[in-house]
């Protein structure tokens, strides 16, 4: 693949003083190269994806609940080495199996993966360490695990995790370093308290009402305890808070003690960060780290969140979508878990003030070893159409925003054509196998969207094996190092919104051809690492092995 | 009776006949009269009325249209176009809202307030440079407003606003603000904003036990503003019961507030509980010396 084809230098990312010397040195050939690489945007909408249409409900809508719509996951559910898709929905989840060259089939049936329950998001992981992906939905009612039975259907797993409310974002991971993975559930509103028919205005329009003023619901912790047996743990361990309004959980160690802390993203109520004190034991710090308010100590209308290290200091940052008129807020991590609202000096205030934000997602969509943000948009009022004199359309576009390498941001077009949606749920994989990360858009009353990465020339695909860790390895920390760059990640599934990504790292690596090194800390302690990898593209790592042959 | 006075007249007609309504709270009567009336025969003294009324009830883009129109008319009337401009920048039109800022600044230098909304603009844009140097024009020619003038409301002035603002730009930048904050606060000591700030500036230095007694009275003082927002929204739908249960919640929040105890002490008096009302006054007075002027022309209204 040529450099052009590659997109390694999208538009903006060329510097100017680069474009002078070229033009100066009067490299005539090298204007085609100019314009190819400033005019093609990362991604290509794909035209077609799937039969899949989320249904919210009618149009008023008469509830919030008709608003939230719902996730997408990225599973490969048969083992087949490719990445299928699961889709929520209210009375008809899908999941196709992805059947190459664009290419995907409905196997609900089946698989056994469909369920008539109000669905909203889902949450991928090894449950129960035996080698396949299971997968929970969470719904506007009881809660269903899939043990993936590893011959490509599923099994209801009765009781355990049902969590009967109005669930929404939900994330495994191992909490107690015990090699298990646990779940924590975001719950969302308490509908039993809630008048359905109750109607308030947003501005002069007449809309159903909420969030504010109407009950938040407390989030459930479950702790795993083997077999796919699971115990709600929520009050003893220290994460019971009556009265948020939780979307998405991200677990994610934010001190690096080997212990991943609880982040929810809720709605016009404090964000939650609940720092892991070990044996399942969390202290509530959602308001001395920061991350709890934006800087100005206002409760956002928290709706998506990712994490990932922004600016290069190897550590992990974090970054929450919001409401129209209020910033998508980046909160840079200063150690110490102390948190800077960092969204105006990143250059990220200004371009998300007019979106209402939901799924978002940290990758390296140019290749050039840092992270972009991805997010998906789309207001909650229908009614808007008919209200232009208020200057929030229903039906936005997403956005891509480009890091320097340091973090600062700048908007960049995202795709080949641009699309007006009601964006809600994400999730990332690579579907098409061409080394880029994919991005699934799951929209309201909809059909989903599907951004096909465009690839570039140098990357590593990361996947790991734990075998005193939990299988996934979730949790493990991955730094890669290459042309003088040190990077890194986490291996973390659930993030974006209400939905869960591969279970794949990936690296760009600029101009750099191999990885000088590669090193996995293990949450077990286990350290591997891997020196001088060239002319691979992907990598699995094995705790205790090292890098797989 | 001349022509001229005639045509005055006629003029003043809906004008004071949407003013006696809105001032019986009948705001949806009152812009039924001035849409009629601006149809019939725009005026700016008409448009600029219902600008206000659509603002009050929601209507803002509606009201930033209407005020525009008015300003058309009568394009010297300054704080119109300061008006203006906030609406366009609550609404996110920061173009828009500069433009508008930028004009009004023109023909009434320095206009502090229209240089804090265009301090809110360039601060939203990132462009921190420019935003500082507006909120500093702003704090420097915005005088402090009395305590008893800004007390009956449940938004902070314009002058506290403003010096937090220049905080938070000026903490964007890397400065030290707590010096700022702490004279911001003396005046507004339940400004939830300022005291967030300095309570992340105090942790940030390793101040632990100061920051995390200043992130207790910030929690204090969001829960009691929360209250009080509700109070207030219960006591403009008329149920009053529940608004003295939201301020009483306040000051159980926060003991002291020096708004909590003015609102339900407003509320008990217009509902003849004399002797709570009177001590929660006489409270507030010690807390808050300069609400003197205030008590004393609740006290007599009773």
């Amino acid at each position: 693949m040529s450099t052009v084809e590659s997109g390694l230098r999208p538009r903006g990312k060329l510097p100017y003083d680069l474009v002078l010397l070229m033009l100066r040195s009067s490299a005539l050939l090298l204007l085609p190269y100019l314009f190819l690489t400033q005019a093609r945007p990362p991604f290509t909408l794909a035209e077609s994806f799937v039969p899949y249409r989320n249904d919210s409900g009618p149009i008023p809508k008469e509830s919030i609940a008709n608003m939230t719509g719902a996730g997408v996951c990225v599973i490969d559910y048969d083992l087949d080495g490719d990445w299928d898709v699961y889709f929520p929905n209210r009375g008809e989840n899908q999941l196709f199996r992805n059947e190459g060259a664009g290419h995907f089939e409905d196997v609900t049936t089946s698989a056994g993966a469909g369920d008539d329950g109000w669905a909203g998001g889902c949450a991928v992981a090894d449950a129960d360490n035996d080698g396949d992906p299971d997968l929970y939905v969470t719904n506007n009612g009881p809660n269903v695990l899939f043990r993936n039975d590893g011959d490509g259907t599923f099994s209801q797993v009765e009781g355990a995790v049902s969590s009967p409310g109005w669930s929404t974002g939900a994330a495994f991971g191992d909490l107690d370093n015990d090699g298990l993975l646990d779940l924590y559930v975001a719950n969302y509103i308490d509908l039993s308290r809630v008048d359905a028919k109750a109607r308030c205005r947003y501005f002069t329009i007449d809309v159903f009402c909420g969030p504010n003023g109407l009950p938040g619901s407390p989030d459930t912790l479950y702790h795993n305890r083997g077999g796919l047996e699971f115990e709600d743990v929520t009050e003893e361990a220290g994460v019971y808070r009556p009265d948020t309004r939780g979307f998405s959980v991200i677990l994610t160690d934010l001190n690096f003690d080997r212990l991943p802390e609880i982040h929810v993203a809720n709605d016009a109520t404090i964000d939650l960060l609940f720092e892991n004190r070990g044996g399942m034991r969390f202290e509530d710090v959602s308001l001395q780290s920061g991350v709890g308010y934006s800087g100005s100590g206002m409760e956002q209308s928290s709706m998506g969140s990712t994490a990932g290290d922004y600016d290069g200091d190897s550590d992990f940052d974090l970054y929450v979508t919001t409401f129209q008129r209020d910033y998508n807020t980046l909160f840079r991590n200063e150690g110490g878990l102390f948190f800077q609202d960092a969204t105006v000096t990143s250059g990220l205030s200004l371009p998300t003030l007019d979106r209402l934000g939901w799924g978002t997602h940290s990758l390296d969509v140019d290749f050039d070893g840092d992270l972009e943000l991805f997010v998906a948009n789309g207001h909650i009022y229908p009614e808007l159409v008919s209200h232009p004199e208020i200057g929030e359309p229903y039906a936005q576009e997403n956005q891509l925003f480009l890091n320097d390498g340091r973090g600062r941001f700048e908007e960049a077009r995202l795709a080949d054509r641009s699309i007006l949606r009601v964006g809600r749920g994400t999730a990332v994989g690579d579907l098409d196998e061409n080394g880029a990360p994919d991005v699934v858009v799951n929209n309201l009353d909809d059909v989903p969207d599907l951004y096909l990465g465009r690839g570039g020339r140098h990357f590593v695909r990361v996947s790991l094996v734990g075998t005193s860790t939990n299988r996934d390895g979730l949790g493990a920390v991955v730094r890669v190092r290459s042309g003088g760059i040190e990077q890194i990640r986490e291996m973390r599934l659930s993030d974006g919104y209400l939905g869960s990504n591969e279970p794949v790292l990936h690296f760009g690596l600029g101009e750099a051809s191999r990885v000088d090194s590669l090193e996995v800390a293990w949450p077990s302690g286990t350290r591997d690492r891997c020196d001088g990898i060239e002319g691979r593209k992907n990598v699995r790592v094995k705790e205790g092995v090292g890098c797989l042959p | 009776m001349s022509p001229v006075i005639l045509a005055a007249l006629l003029l003043a007609q809906p004008l004071e006949e949407a003013r006696e309504l809105a001032a019986r709270g009948e705001f949806e009567a009152a812009k039924a009269v001035l849409l009629k009336e601006v149809e019939r025969s725009p005026t700016a003294p008409a448009l600029a009325f219902l600008s206000q009324l659509q603002v009050i009830t929601d209507a803002i883009p509606q009201g930033a249209q209407s005020l525009s129109r008015a300003l058309e008319l009568a394009p010297s009337q300054y704080r119109w176009r300061t008006t203006l401009g906030a609406l366009y920048y609550r609404l996110g039109k920061l173009d828009e809202a500069e433009r508008e800022l930028r004009r009004a600044i023109g023909e009434s230098p320095p206009l502090p307030v229209a240089r804090y909304y265009l301090a809110g603009v360039f601060k939203a844009r990132g462009d921190l440079a420019r935003a500082e140097e507006s909120a500093r024009l702003a704090v420097e020619h915005m005088p402090e407003e009395p305590v008893a003038e800004s007390l009956p409301r449940l938004d902070f002035s314009l002058s506290v606003n403003a010096r937090y603002m220049l905080a938070e730009i000026e903490a964007d930048l890397g400065r030290e603000v707590e010096d700022l904050l702490r004279r911001t606060l003396r005046v507004e000591p339940t400004h939830p904003g300022a005291r967030y700030l300095l309570a992340r500036s105090l942790l940030k230095r390793g101040m632990k036990e100061e920051g995390r007694n200043e992130l207790a009275i910030f929690d204090r003082s969001k829960r009691a503003h929360e209250h009080l927002q509700q109070g207030l929204n219960f006591s403009h739908a008329g149920n009053h019961e529940r608004a003295v249960a939201e301020y009483r919640l306040a000051l159980e929040a926060y003991p002291d507030h020096p708004r909590a105890l003015f609102f339900l002490a407003r509320e008990l008096v217009a509902r003849g509980f004399g002797e709570e009302s009177q001590s929660l006054l006489t409270r507030l007075v010690e807390v808050e010396p300069g609400a003197e002027p205030l008590v004393v022309s609740l006290r007599q209204s009773r």
